[in-house]
Order: structure tokens, then sequence, then C-alpha cells
């Protein structure tokens, strides 16, 4: 038995009351990229449904457990649908120790997923970069697992008087903020001028700053490669290899302020 | 000379210093302030030579009248010197703070003038970062040895991190090497940070606004293979400094022939790079394994197998410890299990609270098995046939695909281990309540 959602978390909650409303285990939940065929049973989303089971897991199995089970949702772990409505029995049947037993298949692929999604989290914390666009601090990511949330509260906390942008590619999802505003929108592509001469600059300062700070003797890229994985260094302005700069008859910082 | 040079100049001259954690403090900015900073540190990105770079690490100046001999900064050098204005320095690190390029901002300098006149330069440029910019990111500062304690403690409200390094092993070597600083120029500095530390949090528990001191704690590092000291000697060293001093972290630093002298390893000598690793992953054994120096090495084991990380050699050495059953075994104990580290040893804690592990459950817990095969068994049972003897595991663990190692020990160096040098750690002892 196959259900099919619309691909939203209130979709996927919905389909845990049906689950729990009939009594049955589908063997696949299926978002809609992911079935082509009509096959299966349509699961409608519903609000109601949605906060009756995001209330029952909170109040029954507490916030941690709850945040486990929304991160894992996040996470490009493949099959996390069926394998998250098969920890939630679990854990309503054993209490809330099967989240970490391990020898359950599936609460240790959970487990392994949550630490994949969080690492990644963690460091796009650090190699996230912004360029400012006349005021505006925009950046561009591409994670595999949906961070954008918590990269949202991170620099939040960060940068309150700051209005920056950033848009996570891959799910083409865009964060705003400003002191008085934040939302979050769905975006198909963001397109960006080029860098102003200022931009240009710090740019050319921090890669200046990279490339004195290396020691020769040590030159190490296996390490390098295994601390900061390729696939994030499109985004970041130090492995951008646009021509040098012009720097000069260009004011100091103190002179721009 | 315009800002990219003297960045230039002020960064390389800065990069041998090894720190660049922004670890060890939780905050969020006050009101209309910027910045924070996470206990566990954010690394913002990797130099080629494989190092995280997390905080704008820079002198604010290489004009240092000192003449340490391994110091590529020493007076006698002919090098560019430069020096950052207060106020280019703090908005230098603001703009790159805004772009998320770094955690803050890492600030040693040479000692221009007197230590005094030093600090207050450093103080001011933090002042301005902290008061006009109302930053709050993380700030690690050097505290310059023979400065005025009253500079020092004003650049511990400012600062989230202090350090003073220690330099060298051992005070002979120090004075050889060193012969602007002496022992206790380095040592007071350390136990008054220490001390006032102590002092803030008690007035932290008792006035909610006390301003709060150097929150993320001391760090320290010395130079690894400058000086004739074996590995046990640098590792009690680091032990005590741990244990008297409080210190948050014990950084070592490979020596790199930076100077061609002939108090120092000649100048084609490759740094000791795996005998650093090594002490580094015997500090993280202090730290978070329960291990004590003295039994990872001792008067007859002066130094770390190269062939097996310090974890192993232990293992192997004491038979008598395993098997290890996975299944009661307490915390401690797995801990010691090669291939099982604080992540794993929770887990398989977790995971036992719902019934007994196999090796499939094991192995799921993170435990790296091509190790810790040798050392557990799960529900009684080996994975492995037992081991004849402890040369056969020490054989087995290291034909797993590891690369012979080629710098223990620096050339011509053995001869000068086998002479005896004072340790730091039996004159601090002695010195201890003079402080």
């Amino acid at each position: 038995m196959v259900y099919r959602y619309d691909g939203s978390f209130a979709g996927f909650l919905s389909c845990v009351f049906l689950s729990f409303a009939r009594k049955e285990t589908p063997d696949q939940i299926l978002p809609p990229e992911e079935s082509p065929l009509l096959g299966g049973k349509w699961v409608e989303t519903r609000q109601d449904h949605a906060r009756r089971v995001e209330m029952g897991l909170r109040r029954k199995l507490g916030e941690e457990i709850w945040a486990d089970i929304r991160d894992g949702y996040l996470s490009c772990l493949p099959g996390k649908e069926g394998i998250l409505l098969r920890v939630i029995q679990r854990l309503f049947q054993s209490g809330r120790r099967a989240i970490t037993d391990y020898r359950d298949p599936d609460a240790a692929a959970l487990q392994k997923a949550l630490v994949m999604m969080r690492q990644e989290g963690h460091l796009l914390e650090g190699f996230l970069r912004f360029s400012d666009y006349s005021g505006v601090l925009v950046a561009v990511i591409h994670p595999k697992n949906g961070v954008l949330p918590r990269l949202a509260v991170h620099f939040s906390t960060r940068f309150p008087q700051e209005k920056f942008v950033i848009y996570d590619e891959t799910h083409h999802l865009a964060f705003f903020h400003s002191p008085t505003e934040r939302k979050f929108a769905e975006i198909d592509a963001l397109t960006l001028p080029p860098p102003d001469q200022t931009e240009r600059l710090y740019r050319a300062l921090w890669k200046g700053f990279l490339s004195a700070l290396s020691i020769r003797e040590r030159e190490n890229p296996r390490c390098q490669m295994t601390h900061l994985p390729l696939r994030y260094r499109p985004w970041m302005v130090e492995f951008d290899r646009e021509e040098p700069t012009d720097l000069s008859g260009f004011a100091l910082p103190e002179g721009q302020k | 000379m315009d800002l990219l040079q003297k960045l230039s100049i002020l960064a390389d001259a800065a990069k041998y210093d090894v720190a660049c954690t922004s670890s060890g403090v939780d905050k969020t900015p006050l009101p209309g302030g910027i910045g924070s900073a996470a206990a566990a540190g954010i690394c913002h990105t990797f130099t080629a030579d494989g190092r995280c770079v997390s905080l704008l690490k820079v002198l604010f100046s290489n004009a240092c009248i000192h003449d340490c001999r391994y110091c590529i900064n020493r007076r006698s050098n002919d090098v560019p010197r430069a020096t950052f204005t207060a106020e280019e320095l703090a908005e230098l690190t603001m703009q790159f703070y805004r772009r998320n390029y770094i955690e803050g901002l890492f600030l040693s300098s040479g000692v221009v003038k007197n230590p005094d006149y030093t600090v207050e330069q450093m103080i001011r440029a933090l002042r301005i970062l902290r008061e006009k910019y109302r930053f709050c990111g993380y700030i690690h500062a050097k505290a310059i040895p023979g400065a005025d304690p009253r500079l020092i403690w004003q650049l511990g409200l400012l600062a989230d991190r202090l350090s003073v390094n220690i330099e060298l092993p051992s005070a002979q070597s120090l004075s050889r090497l060193a012969p602007g600083k002496s022992r206790s120029s380095i040592l007071l500095p350390m136990r008054q940070i220490e001390e006032t530390i102590a002092e803030n949090r008690e007035d932290i528990v008792r006035y909610r606004h006390a301003p709060r001191f150097a929150p993320a704690g001391q760090s320290t590092q010395m130079i690894v293979g400058a000086s004739p000291e074996p590995d046990v000697q640098i590792l009690t060293l680091a032990e005590s400094l741990y244990q008297k001093f409080n210190l948050k972290r014990v950084f070592f630093s490979a020596y790199i022939p930076l100077n061609d002298d002939p108090a120092l390893p000649g100048k084609e000598t490759p740094p000791p790079l795996l005998r650093e690793h090594r002490l580094y992953q015997a500090d993280w054994l202090l730290r978070f394994y329960g291990f004590s120096a003295g039994e990872l090495l001792d008067r007859e084991h002066p130094n770390f197998d190269p062939l097996l990380d310090p974890k192993e050699s232990w293992a192997v050495a004491h038979p008598e410890f395993f098997p290890v059953e996975i299944n009661d075994a307490p915390q401690e104990a797995l801990l010691r299990v090669p291939g099982i580290g604080p992540r794993s040893a929770r887990r398989i804690l977790e995971a036992r609270r719902c019934g007994s592990l196999d090796f499939t459950a094991l192995r799921r817990t993170g435990a790296v098995m091509r190790r810790a095969q040798y050392f557990v068994t799960c529900r009684g049972k080996h994975l492995v046939p037992p081991a004849y003897s402890p040369e056969s595991v020490r054989l087995a663990l290291i034909s797993k695909g590891k690369t012979a190692p080629s710098q223990l020990l620096l050339p011509g160096m053995e001869k000068a281990l086998q002479k005896e040098v004072s340790p730091w750690s039996t004159a601090m002892t002695a010195a201890l309540p003079g402080f």
C-alpha cells in the first residue's frame, strides 16, 4: 500500500493521522516528485489533522523528540516519510528511548540522517558568505538538507540590525530578514547584480588574508578537503577565480563610513 | 602602504600562532549590538594546510623588540614591518564579520616599545569594537608577558578568551631560545588570569551584572621540536597546565625552521607534524577520555609510537583490561576501547536501555569496528578470534592500511633526548605557592 501526499510537512502529518486512524502501515509515503504513477492512496492535507498529530507528539513524546521528527523530515534521508512513521509507531509502543535504539534500522537511519543534517547546518553557519549589495546582505547556499530554518535562527540572532537574505537554491526557498520583519518565501531564481567596488575590496582583502595565512611547509589538500568538502566551495568567495580587482586609488575603510 | 599589504604582512606574521578556535562561550548580542558566539565554536574556512580559520588572526604590529631565536618576527630579521591603527583594524573586523567571513578577532602583537604600550594599543582597538560598533562576537586576545596586571585585567574584560604563550616545554629551553622572556614573566600573567576568572565566576553568581572576565577561559601554546624535550615531558606539562592553571586548551605547534640559527634544527628539517598529531591525540585522551599522562607515557616509553595512536598503544600494552563487554561495561571502560569515542560511547549507553546490542547495532552507533573488533565482545562473543598476544594485535592494527610516518624525531635529536632536562612541571609545582 502506498500513500501519496502533497510534499508538505502538514501533508506528512496528515498521513500519520490517517495511518493511526485506520490502524494501517503504508509501505511507502511518497511526495509528488517521487510518485509519477497514479496508483496508491492520495492523502488530502488537513491542517486540523496535522495540528492534532503535532500536539499529540509534543505532549506524549516531548519537545526533544518532536525536534528530531521535524529535523528528520527536513533531512535528505531517502524514504524519510516511511521511516519517520515507523519510528513514531515504535515511540508510542516502547516509549521515548526507542528514538536512540540503534538496534532498530529505522531509528538508526533517522539518527544518522539527523547527525548529517545538523552537521551540514553547523558547517553552513561558518561556510555561508554574505555579499553586501548597497546595504542588503545576500547569501546563496546549496544544502542537501533543509537547513534554512536553522540558519535563519542563527543569523537573525547574530545580526538583529541587518537587512539580509539567504537563498536556498536546492529547495528554492529564501529567508528575508530586516530589523522589523522576518519571512520565508518560495522563489524560483535569484539574479544578483555584479558586486560593487567596496564589496570587491573586502573580497580581495579576505583572499589576501587567507593566502598569507596558509603555511607552505604544512600544505595538505586532503586534510582541507575533509574539513571543507568541494561541494560547499562554489559559493564561497575565497574559492572563486574572478580576476584580481585593481584597488589602486581606492580609499581605505576609514574613508568610506 | 595600503590596507591589503598591511593585512598580508600582519596575517603572515601571525600564522605560526596555532590556535584559531572560537569555542568556550555561548553569547547573544546586547540590545542594539551585533554578534553572537557558540560554545562549540564555528569554523569559517580551511586553509590549504588544512587548518581551521575561525577568527581574523592578525598581529597588531610585528615591530617587535624581542629577539626570540625561533620567531620570524625577531628584531634581527629583515622582514617588512607594519602596524595597524586601532580604527582600521576595528573596521576591517566588522566588515569581515558582517559578510560571515569570520567568527571574530584573534589579536596578538609583537612587543612595540614595551609590553604596557603594546597592550594599551590592543585595548584601544578592542574598545572601539566593543563600544563604538557594539560588537558582541568572539575576541581572543594574547596577554603580553610583562604587561601591567591592571592592563591585563582590562584586556580580559574586553576579550572572550585570553592566552599567554608558554612558548617552549622547559624553562631551560625558554632561557636558551627566548632571551627576552622568563619563566615568571609567562607564569605570572597566566596565574593572574586564572585567579581572576575564578573570582569572576563567583561575582557573576552574586551580582548578575558583574562584568565578565574572559568568559571563554584561557589557553596557551608551545612549540614542539625546536628543543630536545621528549613527548612525556610535553604531555606531563600539558596535564599540569590543565590541572593547575585550569586552562581550556593547550596547543602544540610543530616547529618550522624559519631562521638559520645554530641553536635550532637546520632549515631543511621538516616540521614534526606526526609528533604534533600524536600530542593532540593524547591531549584529547586527557580531556575527554579520562586518561592521565602517566598512563600513556613514562620514563621507559618517553615518546609516542609512530605507528599506533596513543589509545591503541595503551590498549595493546594492557591486555588485562580487555575484552570489554559492550552490554555491561561502564562508560569509562567503553571510552578506553580504540574505535569508540565519547559519541559512540553515549550512543551505546542509550541503545542499551532498550536491550542488548550485537555487532550490527554496535556498528550503527558509529564505533569504528576496524579498531574496536580486537577489544570488545557483544553478548560474550568475539567478532574475530581472540589474538594470541599483544604483539599480534599490534601488527593487526598497523597493517590496516596505515602509512609509516617519517618525522617522529628530528634528525640528530635522539642524542639530545638522552640528556636530562629539568621539567617545567616540577619547577612549577615548587613555584606555585609563591604566586
